[in-house]
């Protein structure tokens, strides 16, 4: 039998930033899927929060902006637009879709957190808990928090068009090791963002200022070369991932068509 | 007839479809006791010093088994056929790879067995590590295996490689037009059942145990748990048969040995079940092989000869890795028919997992090997690979390295059917031949010496 | 806490974060879902829960109060055999059957919800499913008969299988025909 643990299972949003602040250690639980194999395999989990109950799982279109709730599940988010959805449909199997959440993906760490990617193309700003209290921030600065945080949701402006390349995947168990997210906005700039280039996930501004500057998709791929830093762990090396990222990003600005 | 072709259901179709099978891990007993394993960090190591007492002073801790709770420590999985065992059951004065289990704990619960293992003492003394077959042979390498060195060198006569000398080699490549050489490397594959390995051992009222098994074989392992717990076969009874995937890695199941040392100390049965982690990381792997390939063929097409070199990369100790050599020396024309043959062979050890048997033992990576060098060969000789494989393809009454005859060789109907499947127009001569013995054009004096004589045809 | 499993109510002590596999298998002795990997990645734990299915290796047992469970031995017995079970028997998709428990809860949620006898749907559907004895063309097999609506019965008796295996050299002598 796993040792013992108590789980705190917020209603609301409100409880959910009540909890963070009355226990900044406590283990997040958003689907289960990261957390609960480590407590099989011997990872003690004294105090979590699960979100599962906190009303924070509605996926709403119907604004300006798009507003996805922490807890909707990937195969939930596979139904908005790209780069999100078909990013989001790159994950796991149908199966762990239907259970693992957009803000325990976001809250991952790497080689996890492939939502990061489509998240800082789409400019997206992430209404969170931290011990302070509640916030919203760019996707940027959320990932780059270092003390506890729990997301609530993520929105964003429904883009003009959108693209996700990954490196392909060999089987559904496998992670991705590269995916690069496009995005056309309003006005008609493109942002580049990816995973898998450095070792956390980045904008692609030197391919973003080649577009804007009037280069075709080949030169301002070719252009990412400054952005990335190739490195190596389980899922390529730095040499291999040096090679296809331009040819990915040059496929992801083709997608975005026009 | 009442059997060959007709659509008999499997005898354990319903169980399996209903969830009631029943494999090893679902077996459970009162009082079951649950095990973990304490394995090495380090590739190759010396073990200064192993302390158990913090772990034997926990709570829920029932059984610490080590080296010298093991009555002969040291049993080679081929003894039967006069091979020295090299492989500790649990490790005692070195650790040879990454993995190795040094020490068994047997606890209430399987966290409890998991933080006792946490909790045992090991001193190490890292060594410089042997990872690459081609070092092995290097004045200086790393010493790997205590019992043989780096390679085995007990083949019959004395030998330090597996050798097969067939025909005149030095004619063959006297008279070649061609020679073309390479050289092939494929790497370890896990098995991967998708049951990891898992036992429950069970001490019996009466002195016996009973072991709950999911070996491949299962009076092999019967006869490796007996020799290790130096007891006769009739005090330990085997329940087996149910296998959740095997696929050669469950041919080698120490698991059962230790879990009965743990269920004998203890007085109670034992379930020890490894993580996948473990799987991966610790159970033995296909091998790796190191193939070195050596044509001399003639300008029409005939391969009058082969050199090969192979080093079989066995891990840290033996296992059946002379077995799957020699097998594997056996099928090293793969296909085809070669009369002029010089095969050496050898066992290399290196501080990787000991590797085992998988789908094809000593077999599959050849086959990559050879038919690469085949279709590199054809087009070296700008011939049509279908054509030179059909032209060299083994015929009834053709032999083998090892002068076996082919009694119903099936490769010619396998090509036909390859091109069929692809698409592929064979000329017509090519699309009628048959497997049968070789005549005509396709009996040239050089391969006349290696038909069978009074062949099985 | 409360635990329906298979429309039995259990009380069960596990703590909350503990995976449903393992309070199923440990505590309840219901041991059809398997723990072939405990993280996700092999299927063979696979259960339904209000009917979808779910990996019960990540899922915690506190995520599974008040819902419903099923294994596969809340799917048929070996004396009423559902149709899913039927054709897994008939086109011989189980084979060591570790896989099979979570093959057959996850195919029989697919034709539940109207699945397609589509080779690619019915992959995409048991993507996340293992099978080591690489079983796979006779499995496909098997759930497009019930997809396609195959009848129960006559699967049981039929003479030939409907196997998409690809017959090799048809018009030569190495097809592998029984001559």
């Amino acid at each position: 039998m796993t040792s013992t643990n108590s789980v705190l299972t917020p209603s609301t949003p409100d409880e959910v930033v009540a909890a963070l602040a009355a226990d900044p250690d406590v283990v997040v639980i958003g689907g289960g899927t990261l957390v609960v194999p480590q407590v099989s395999l011997g990872t003690p989990v004294e105090r979590a929060v699960w979100l599962g109950r906190a009303a924070l799982d509605s996926v709403d279109e119907s604004g300006d902006e798009i507003i996805v709730g922490a807890t909707a599940s990937l195969a939930a988010c596979s139904r908005l637009p790209a780069p999100l959805g078909p990013c989001a449909a790159n994950v796991g199997d149908p199966e762990v879709r239907s259970q693992a959440t957009i803000g325990g993906n976001i809250c991952a760490p790497v080689p996890y957190g492939d939502l990061r990617g489509p998240l800082l193309a789409l400019d997206a700003s992430i209404r969170c808990a931290t011990a302070d209290g509640e916030r919203t921030v760019d996707a940027a600065t959320f990932f780059a928090l270092s003390g506890p945080r729990i997301a609530l949701d993520v929105r964003f402006a429904s883009p003009a068009a959108g693209s996700f390349v990954p490196l392909q995947r060999p089987h559904t168990v496998s992670l991705t090791a590269i995916g690069i997210s496009a995005v056309r906005g309003a006005s008609g700039e493109v942002r580049l963002a990816a995973t898998g280039v450095a070792p956390e996930a980045r904008r692609l501004y030197a391919a973003e200022a080649a577009l804007a500057g009037g280069s075709d998709p080949v030169a301002a791929a070719d252009a990412a070369r400054e952005d990335i830093e190739p490195y190596d762990d389980v899922l390529a090396s730095a040499a291999h991932r040096a090679r296809v990222i331009p040819t990915l990003v040059r496929r992801a600005i083709d997608q975005l068509g026009g | 007839m009442k059997v060959v072709g007709a659509r008999l259901p499997r005898y354990d179709g319903v169980g399996h479809v209903t969830g009631r099978t029943t494999y090893v891990d679902d077996v459970r007993l009162p009082g079951m006791l649950h095990a973990a394993a304490l394995r090495s960090p380090h590739h190759n190591a010396r073990i200064i010093d192993v302390d158990t007492g913090p772990a034997e002073a926990m709570a829920g801790v029932r059984a610490v088994i080590t080296h010298a709770d093991v009555p002969t420590l040291v049993y080679g999985h081929l003894s039967g056929a006069g091979i020295d065992g090299d492989e500790p059951l649990l490790a005692k004065d070195f650790v040879r790879y990454k993995g190795q289990p040094i020490a068994l704990v047997a606890a209430d619960s399987v966290q409890i067995a998991r933080a006792a293992c946490d909790a045992i003492v090991v001193d190490y003394e890292e060594l410089p590590t042997l990872l690459d077959v081609r070092l092995a042979f290097e004045d200086g390498a790393p010493v790997v295996n205590d019992r043989f060195g780096n390679w085995y060198k007990e083949f019959e006569g004395g030998l330090e490689a597996r050798q097969i000398r067939k025909g005149d080699i030095d004619r063959a490549f006297d008279d070649a037009d061609l020679i073309v050489e390479g050289v092939y490397r494929t790497q370890a594959v896990e098995q991967a059942p998708l049951e990891t390995q898992v036992c429950v051992a069970v001490p019996e009222p009466d002195g016996r145990l009973t072991i709950h098994t999911c070996t491949q074989a299962l009076y092999f392992s019967l006869g490796v748990v007996c020799a290790h717990l130096e007891l006769p076969m009739s005090k330990v009874k085997m329940v087996g048969g149910t296998v959740g995937g095997g696929f050669g890695g469950k041919v080698d199941t120490a698991s059962d040995t230790l879990a009965a040392l743990a269920a004998r100390k203890s007085g109670l049965p034992v379930k020890w079940r490894w993580t996948r982690e473990e799987e991966m990381l610790a159970s033995s792997t296909r091998g790796p092989w190191h193939m070195e390939i050596i044509d001399a063929v003639t300008s029409d097409g005939w391969i009058l000869g082969r050199k090969m070199l192979t080093l079989h990369d066995a891990g840290a100790y033996g296992r059946f890795s002379v077995y799957g050599l020699t097998k594997h020396s056996f099928h090293h024309t793969g296909a085809y028919t070669i009369p002029n043959l010089h095969f050496d062979g050898y066992v290399v050890f290196t501080n990787r997992i000991p590797t085992s048997a998988m789908r094809g033992y000593g077999v599959t990576g050849l086959s990559t090997a050879i038919e690469v060098h085949t279709e590199r060969v054809a087009n070296e000789l700008g011939m049509d690979p279908y054509e030179f494989r059909l032209k060299n393809a083994n015929r009834v009454n053709d032999t083998s390295p090892n002068r076996i005859a082919y009694e119903d060789p099936s490769t010619v109907e396998v090509l036909q059917s390859i091109a069929a499947a692809t698409g592929t127009e064979l000329d017509g001569s090519l699309r009628a031949m048959t497997r049968g013995e070789r005549t005509d054009d396709l009996l040239p004096d050089h391969l006349v010496g290696q038909i069978a004589q009074g062949g099985h045809g | 806490m409360d635990l329906v499993v298979n429309a039995v109510s259990h009380e069960v002590d596990s703590a909350p974060l503990t995976s449903l596999l393992e309070v199923l298998r440990e505590e309840l002795d219901i041991t059809g879902p398997k723990a072939g990997c405990e993280t996700g990645g092999c299927g063979a734990c696979t259960v339904l829960i209000d009917g979808e299915p779910r990996r019960s290796c990540l899922t915690a047992l506190c995520m599974a109060e008040g819902r419903e469970v099923t294994t596969v031995e809340g799917l048929g017995t070996p004396e009423a055999l559902s149709a899913v079970q039927q054709a897994f028997i008939h086109h011989y998709a189980a084979q060591c059957g570790f896989c099979t428990s979570g093959m057959i809860v996850a195919s029989s949620a697919y034709v539940d919800r109207g699945g397609s006898p589509d080779t690619g749907a019915i992959q995409e559907a048991l993507g996340g499913h293992y099978c080591r004895c690489t079983g796979y063309v006779k499995i496909l097999d098997a759930v497009a008969a019930v997809a396609r609506g195959d009848d129960a019965d006559t699967m049981s008796t039929a003479a030939s299988p409907t196997s998409s295996y690809v017959s090799i050299g048809g018009t030569g002598n190495g097809g592998g025909g029984a001559a």
